[in-house]
This record gives C-alpha cells, structure tokens and sequence, in this order.
C-alpha cells in the first residue's frame, strides 16, 4: 500500500502488494460453481418490485446477454470489489476507497493510536491512503500514522514543514520576521510608531508623566475615562487608549465613551454608521459584501452555509465526518451524499448509512435486495449474475 | 437541487412514485371545466367535435393540484398561512414573501439576508414572518399592494433571567402558532449561549406585538420541580381547545401544555414511541394529534379515558422525511414531505397523492382554509387545489 499525503512537504511512500481477493473469496467462488447451478435469475431485474433499475451505474464492459439467456448468480467480485471480513457479505468492500481496506483488505489508512484519532483527513483514493492536514498543522515526520503532528507556528516549522527560521527571528503567524512595518520586540512584532508599551522603542513605555503640563486637556493629572498615554508617530503623549474615542465630544465627562472597533454607529470613526445587518468587527462595517453576513466574526452566506444556515448559530444536523455532510439549501438545512451512498432509513443522525454500491439490501438503491437467501453479492451497484453454465450436449447423463 | 447532491432524495423519489398511478397529467392539460367556477373569460371552449377544452394556459385549473409557476427557480418556500381564501401568506427565501387576495399574487421582497423560515398569523391584521427569535416581522394586513412589513427592533425582546439579553445567540424561530393577538407562541432550535454553555430557551410565549416587537417570555419544557431550559430543538407547534398545545422536534421529543400561565406554565412529556425526528404537528378536532418526521414517521396520538395520551405509530406509503401537516376533520388530514410527497389520511389509512406529474421538489408547508382551498409550499413550488381559479403564474 502507498500512503500519501497531499502536502508535498510529508510525502511519504510505502509499497505493499496490492491483494486482489480473499482466499475466503476464492473458496466461495468454487463453491458457486458446483452447488448454485440451478440458481436462475431470468431476464435479470435489479429493482425487482421496489423499484426501476438504477441508470446511473457504470455498465458492465460484456455485451449484455440476450434477454431470454438464463442467468444465474456470480459470486466473482468484479476489481476493485473484495470480501473483507471487517463487515459482512461477499464482495463488500471498494478496494480503491475504503479507507479500512485500502488497496488490500484490512490495510487501514487511519489507526488510532490509545484510543484517539490521529489529526488530520485520512482518505482512500484509487487504492492509496492520502492524509490532508487541517489550516497550520503538517506530517512533518512523514509518520501517517501519528497524522498532522506538527504545528506549523514554530520556528523549526515555521509555515510549513523544515521551514526553519534564521537565529533570532520570531515565527509570526506563521513566517519568519516580522512583516514590513512591524519591528521584532522579544518574540512578538508590534508598531513602534504607534505602540504605547514599546514607543519608538523596544520596551519604552508611555506614561503620564512623559507629557508636559498642556497636554492634559481636562486639568493637569485628571485622567477621564478610557483616556490616557498613547504612542503617537513614535511620540508619547495623552489621547483616547485601546481603540476607544471621544464622539461625543464631551471628554471631561464622559471621557472616550465609543468602542470604535464594535460600535455599528462609529465604525472605526466617529459617525461612521453601518448599514442595517452590518456589523462593526474591528472598526469595519461587516459584511462589505451584501451578500454575506457576520456570524462569530466571520463573513458567511447564510443561505449556504451549514454552521449557520439562515440565521447565525444555526448548525445543521448530521455527522460532519462523512460519508456525507450537512449542507444548507436556499438557507433550509438538508444532507449531502455522495454517489453511491444513501440515507435510506430516513435518519439524519447516522447521516449516508447505506453504500449502494455493495449493500445487497439496498443495492443501487434503497430497498432494492439481492438475493439474499443465497447469498448474492452487490457490487458496483448491481446484483451479480453470470450466464448460467450450459450443460455440454455431449455429456454423460 | 443538483442531481448528485441529491441522489438519495431522486432515488427514494423513484421508489415511491413507482408504485403510485398517475391519474391526472397537469393542471393545464387534464382539469375538468368547472361550472360556474371560472369566470367567463376562463372558460373553456367547445370544439367543434363537441368536447370541452382545457381552460386557457395562464389560468389554473378547478379541483386539481395546480402548480403555479413561479417567477423564480432558486427560491425555498417554507411557509404558508392564511386568515381565508382571500388573504393567504407565503414565505421563504431568500426574503421574499408572497401574498394571495383571491384575485392576484403580490409579491414582496423583505429586506434581510437571514432566512425566512416560516410565517404565520392570529387573524387579517396581525401576521407574522420569523427568522430569529429577536429578527422578525409583523404586518397589520395586506392593504392591497404593500405587506407593510414591520422589523423588530432587535434591542430589547428574549430577557435572560437575569437581566441580560441573548442578543449574542437569537435563536432561530422555527414555528409559530397562538390562540389570539395576544396569545403568540414560537418554538426553535437549541443552542448555547455565546459567551458561555448556559442554554437558551427554544420555547417562547408573548403577549403580542407591542411597541415594535414581540416581548419573548421563554417557557421552560422541563417537568419536575425546578423548570429550565431543554437541549431540544422544537421543529412544530400547534393546538386547539381540546388537545391544549403541543410541541415536537428532534429526538421525538413531545411535550404539551394547557396554554400559557406564566411562570406556572407547565408541559407534560408525552412518550412518542419514536426517537426520530418530528418536523410537524397537528391537533385533530377529535382530540387525536398528529406528528410526522424523519424517515416518514407518523405518530398519532391518542388520548385514552385516563387522560394519557399513547402513541401509535401509523403506516404510510414512504420512506421520505415528513415535514408539514395540516387537516380539516379527523378523517380529512394531509402530510407532504421530500420528493414531492402528499400523504392523505382518510380516517382509515394515509394514502400517496401521486396526481401531479414529475413533482419531485421536497415540500416544507402545507395550509388550507377549507378542504377545497388547499396550499402547499416548497423548494421552487407552490402548489393549490381548489374549486377556486389562479392564474398559473406569478409574474
């Protein structure tokens, strides 16, 4: 089996022998050819009375046989069908995307080590495992098996995986150095033209006293509310602190009454109003799109989006973690599946709990069985069958 | 809907309409003249072979389902109500509304970007669209042309117990139903409180619309000696005076109540034999309840001469998610769900109505003022069934 992962900074390759079936397969499939002869399906009908066929499956390569050709049940998984035996039935695992049985049975893609899941998105694609690994997180060990175990806000990895920074330089959200602008003060970058606690310099503190006598506009030592030193163009001096502003202009009173980063009626300035369903984040009118709205400080379209589907806060029901996914519709929740799967039980809570494409309850669609008292497989959606075994004219009866 | 988004919706579509019979084609193609129903402009006319011909194109048809097109494809009806056959309301999204006079559609455009998830009233001049339990709006009637929506406030409303707003988490008003203008209930999603794990009450009553918006009082479900706030998501509402109110949602959750007494309001929990979701509720004049949800269940509740109620789960002809209710008599009670699902219960049995061709949209409301007037509403479908003529089309 080769894993993979899809950053290319944890790329990782091991090899394993891709098996092909079982040898419980095998066994069976001898078994089919010697006791279920007489097991006949004519003019095969996948939907039986359930329902019409499904249309939308791969057809076989084969020609298809005559109408009136007596078929009878194969128990042959067609590649890239198995029988694992994690789960029960014949030819009931997809090789090329079972994350358990991943190009061979019980090859698995994740193991959780003591019980907890490694961190990242394992998955199965054409037989190979592929790891995706979450916003600032990376396989730099290339070990799949502990996941994304690296947090890319350090300086070994700084970004992304090796990326280490030079000695001295602070990872800043998630580079090396500080961004233009911005000047390195022990392990942060701040703005020493604007920064009170580091004024024109790394650890030079604005205090009351660095001002003279005319600089108090409220009487030499009076202090109104939210009102104190600030840095400004690297200068220390006194003015409104953390963001807040004097709208009012009413200082000697109320002091600095409006929180400009929050206030949807002084939005970054004073008088600066938002429109209606705008809100003010860090003294921007959000959301500047219209067609977006600010929910927990994101900007999101809630007639798509299932964490908050038509009003924030609103999550849509069902497992996230597949198969299948919520989704939001026109700002109505729903569920997602994937082709091949189903929610066939109607319940949100186990999400696409049918896999139409080996069920032989549900095979290529909800409700429609194979034959289960003899134990006919499902692969790729359909009821296997095969042209029955024509006895040779020149037996021996 | 996209037809891999929605494999399962369009393969459980074929399974159920496979074993219904189709009996009429469309509205426009196979509705008999109605005598006297239409005016003389939408009669039909006869044909040189004698028969009758179908009443012309622009208007629906008498007596059939009858789909009225809409002006619009990416449109979710989510609610329908009506004061009568002359003031029938629709809402969903994105923001629209549309109103129903008797003689034409008027549509409205309410300007917001949350959803609109349902609407409903206590009589012609007080009418209700819902999104969030401090987003609302309120309309005094439609004067002809205009709905004359009202929007709340949004400043005062739900009050914490103490003293605190749920400004941080409106919670998201998924039904309405009241006894009055001042008897308002609404029931919605559960959630957490922002800055915190404190619950917020999904369960509210107010008085009315005063001063521009409802005063939300939460109702605690919790039965025992000291009430609080439930982890349940209530999808439904509905009552009368012989059953009381009742509340479902998710889990099968099902409480009722004699009405609203402040504080004292108390709920009963009633075992609904079900752990499946319940999307919709309705109270039968002969006491029996109703409730329909996820994988097509339909429970009825009866009420036995020791006044507890049991619950019995009823067959119905699908596997589809259930979401609206609504009836006329306890033998006259409609169901319509995904994939184009009508249900009818005729007193003995629910059955498919399978009479409209290629129907297939999911259907979220469904309303009526008589059992010849009835709405149902859904993802880009509006659908009648009436003595009464529509035009097909709102333009």
């Amino acid at each position: 089996m080769t894993l993979h992962s899809n950053r290319s900074t944890s790329t990782r390759a091991r090899v394993v022998p891709l098996m092909t079936f079982s040898s419980a397969l095998v066994a069976i499939a001898i078994g089919c050819a010697t006791s279920n002869d007489d097991l006949r399906i004519l003019g095969f009908e996948p939907g039986g009375d359930a329902g019409p066929p499904p249309t939308s499956f791969t057809e076989p390569d084969a020609a298809p046989p005559e109408a009136d050709t007596p078929m009878c049940i194969s128990y042959e998984c067609p590649a890239p069908y198995a029988t694992c035996l994690d789960k029960p039935g014949l030819c009931n695992t997809n090789l090329k995307t079972d994350v358990d049985n991943c190009g061979a049975c019980d090859k698995k893609c994740v193991v959780p080590d003591e019980g907890f899941l490694p961190n990242g998105k394992f998955s199965c694609m054409d037989g190979e495992c592929y790891l995706q690994c979450p916003p600032f997180f990376g396989d730099c060990n290339g070990q799949l098996e502990d996941g994304c175990e690296a947090l890319l806000l350090d300086r070994a990895n700084c970004g992304s995986c090796g990326n280490a920074c030079k000695e001295g330089d602070v990872c800043w959200n998630g580079a090396c150095g500080c961004p233009p602008g911005f000047t390195q003060c022990g392990n942060d970058c701040t703005q020493l033209d604007r920064d009170p606690e580091n004024c024109s310099a790394c650890g030079r503190e604005c205090t009351p006293s660095d001002v003279g006598a005319d600089a108090w506009p409220c009487g030499e030592g009076v202090l109104p509310v939210n009102f104190g030193p600030v840095c400004n163009s690297s200068s220390c001096d006194l003015g409104c602190i953390r963001g807040q502003a004097d709208c009012n202009n009413d200082l000697c009173g109320d002091g600095c009454e409006t929180y400009l980063a929050r206030d949807p009626k002084n939005c970054g300035a004073c008088g600066h109003a938002c429109l209606p369903e705008q809100e003010c984040h860090r003294g921007k009118c959000q959301c500047e799109d219209p067609a977006f709205s600010l929910c927990r400080g994101y900007c999101v379209d809630l007639l798509k989006d299932p964490d908050n589907c038509g009003s924030c806060g609103n999550v849509c029901p069902g497992s996230p973690t597949g198969p299948g996914v919520p989704i939001c519709e026109l700002g109505r929740c729903s569920y997602y599946c994937p082709t091949g799967r189903a929610d066939c039980d109607g319940r949100i809570d186990n999400g696409c709990e049918v896999d139409l494409m080996v069920d032989p309850l549900n095979c290529g669609g909800c409700g429609v069985h194979c034959d289960l008292e003899n134990g006919q497989p499902c692969a790729e959606g359909r009821c296997l069958t095969k042209p029955c075994d024509v006895p040779d004219a020149g037996g021996v009866f | 809907m996209g037809s891999g988004i929605h494999a399962r919706l369009s393969l459980v579509a074929l399974l159920v309409t496979a074993g219904v019979a189709r009996v009429v084609a469309s509205c426009a193609e196979s509705a008999p003249p109605a005598e006297g129903a239409l005016d003389a402009g939408d009669k039909g006319d006869t044909a040189e072979s004698g028969t009758v011909l179908p009443p012309p194109a622009d208007s629906c048809g008498a007596g059939t389902w009858c789909r009225v097109e809409l002006p619009f494809t990416a449109v979710s009806l989510n609610g329908i109500w009506g004061s009568g056959p002359e003031d029938v309301w629709v809402a969903g999204n994105p923001h629209i509304t549309i109103h129903w006079d008797g003689k034409r559609f008027v549509r409205t455009t309410v300007d917001t970007r949350k959803a609109l998830f349902g609407i409903w009233g206590s009589g012609k001049s007080d009418i209700w669209a819902f999104s969030t339990s401090q987003t609302m709006w309120h309309s005094q009637g439609f004067d002809g042309d205009d709905a004359g929506w009202s929007r709340s406030s949004e400043t005062t409303g739900l009050n914490h117990k103490d003293g605190a707003l749920y400004r941080d988490r409106p919670v998201p008003i998924l039904a309405m139903w009241g006894t009055s203008a001042s008897d308002v209930w609404a029931v919605g999603a559960s959630m957490f409180s922002y800055y915190g794990s404190e619950e917020v009450p999904s369960v509210f009553h107010c008085d009315g619309w005063r001063d521009g918006e409802p005063n939300w009082q939460p109702s605690d479900t919790s039965f025992g000696d000291t009430p609080s706030p439930e982890q349940i998501s209530f999808n439904a509402i509905h009552g009368n005076a012989s059953s009381g109110v009742w509340i479902v949602g998710n889990g099968g959750k099902t409480r009722y109540s004699t009405g609203w007494n402040g504080d004292r309001t108390a709920w009963t929990p009633v075992n609904s034999n079900t752990s499946r979701n319940l999307n919709a509720v309705w109270c039968s004049p002969d006491a029996d309840v109703w409730a329909a949800g996820e994988g097509a269940t339909m429970q009825r509740f009866i009420r036995a001469d020791g006044g507890e109620y049991a619950a019995l789960t009823v067959d119905v002809p699908t596997t589809v998610v259930l979401r609206a209710l609504w009836g006329f008599a306890a033998d006259d009670v409609w169901a319509v769900g995904d994939a184009g699902t009508i249900l009818h219960w005729d007193g003995k049995a629910w059955s498919a109505d399978g009479s409209i061709q290629g129907l297939t949209e999911d259907l979220f409301a469904i309303w009526g003022s008589s059992k010849d007037d009835i709405w149902i509403a859904g993802r880009g479908v509006l659908l009648h069934k009436g003595s009464a003529s529509l035009p097909r089309e709102i333009k």
